[in-house]
């Protein structure tokens, strides 16, 4: 299916959350994720699937002021 | 002497926020070390891959993590990097920072009351960074931030207290924290927030753009220190139009009629 990551279209084989992390190669522990203006809690990421055209944003800390 | 800093039910020794951006990453620990800061801010950004450093990886264990929401232009959005940031470890605490003007990166005070509020609801404790409004930040109060955090110049200028006077009617005025944030240069400006009663002082370029980073975040936990102390002390009243001297006046060379 094809998603939307971090502004890039991707093609994504997967189907949880979990499979994002290991396909983009993020750092789950590091990182958050926003599926379409929504958070998804880092316990769902084993059961919260990804569906066809979701847009797909993966964060971390980073510094700034 | 026990003077605490107390902004949303935790407590701090320090009075130094420390803004943790253009730092190397191993530079990061050794400004935290030497300014003794307690409470930083972070920013919150589309990941890279894996493989380089996290920031989080270089900030001692017990500072209080302050993510702000740099890139929000509408209350909604600083929301939804709120969330992100507490799923991302951050705790309850959150800079709110609503910026439409790129040029003088002003912060928007109507979105970040609104904001404010909606933070609150969801449980977080916001500190607004915001233009120095005695109106917008009495708004701010009442929809439930923690500390106000006013600006002193455009963020990164370096240029000083330049809001002063408006500062200073929010110190007395507002009864909250009043954090100076954005455009302290030097540790003499850091130092005379504190002495007008500002409860802390956020620095970041000031520092970074150091010759000696280390030593520069040293000299601003010591003027922010110094600075708190003469407020504490109350300052010396000003004599307009002549002097007072400070020496006895009754001397012993000539008798005075």
């Amino acid at each position: 299916m094809k998603i939307r990551i971090n502004g890039n279209e991707r093609e994504f084989k997967g189907s949880t959350v979990m499979d994002l992390f290991e396909v983009a190669g993020y750092d789950p522990k590091r990182s958050a994720v926003e599926i379409n203006g929504s958070v998804v809690r880092r316990s769902d990421y084993g059961e919260h699937t990804v569906n066809e055209g979701d847009v797909v944003e993966i964060v971390s800390l980073v510094g700034g002021g | 002497m026990t003077d605490l800093l107390e902004i949303g039910g935790r407590k701090f020794n320090s009075r130094f926020i420390l803004g943790s951006g253009k730092f190397s990453l191993g530079m990061t620990e050794q400004v935290i070390r030497h300014g003794g800061v307690e409470m930083a801010t972070l920013a919150v950004r589309r990941s890279n891959t894996a493989g380089e450093g996290n920031i989080l990886d270089h900030m001692p264990k017990g500072l209080t993590l302050l993510p702000n929401t740099s890139g929000a232009r509408t209350a909604e959005e600083a929301v939804r990097i709120a969330r992100l940031a507490r799923e991302l470890g951050c705790g309850d605490f959150v800079k709110v920072e609503i910026i439409r003007d790129s040029k003088y990166l002003f912060p928007d005070n109507v979105q970040t009351i609104k904001a404010v509020g909606m933070l609150k609801d969801e449980g977080f404790i916001p500190m607004p960074y915001m233009m120095p409004d005695l109106t917008a930040a009495r708004d701010m109060a009442d929809a439930g931030a923690a500390a106000i955090m006013p600006l002193g110049a455009p963020i990164g200028s370096n240029k000083g207290l330049l809001t002063r006077d408006f500062v200073k009617i929010l110190v007395d005025e507002i009864d909250l924290p009043i954090i100076v944030d954005a455009g302290i240069g030097r540790p003499s400006q850091a130092c005379e927030a504190m002495e007008m009663g500002c409860a802390a002082v956020m620095a970041n370029t000031a520092i970074a753009t150091a010759r000696d980073i280390p030593l520069m975040a040293s000299a601003f936990k010591t003027a922010i220190e110094a600075g708190r102390m003469a407020y504490l002390a109350g300052l010396g009243r000003v004599v307009e139009g002549r002097a007072e001297a400070s020496s006895p006046l009754t001397g012993f060379l000539r008798d005075e009629r």
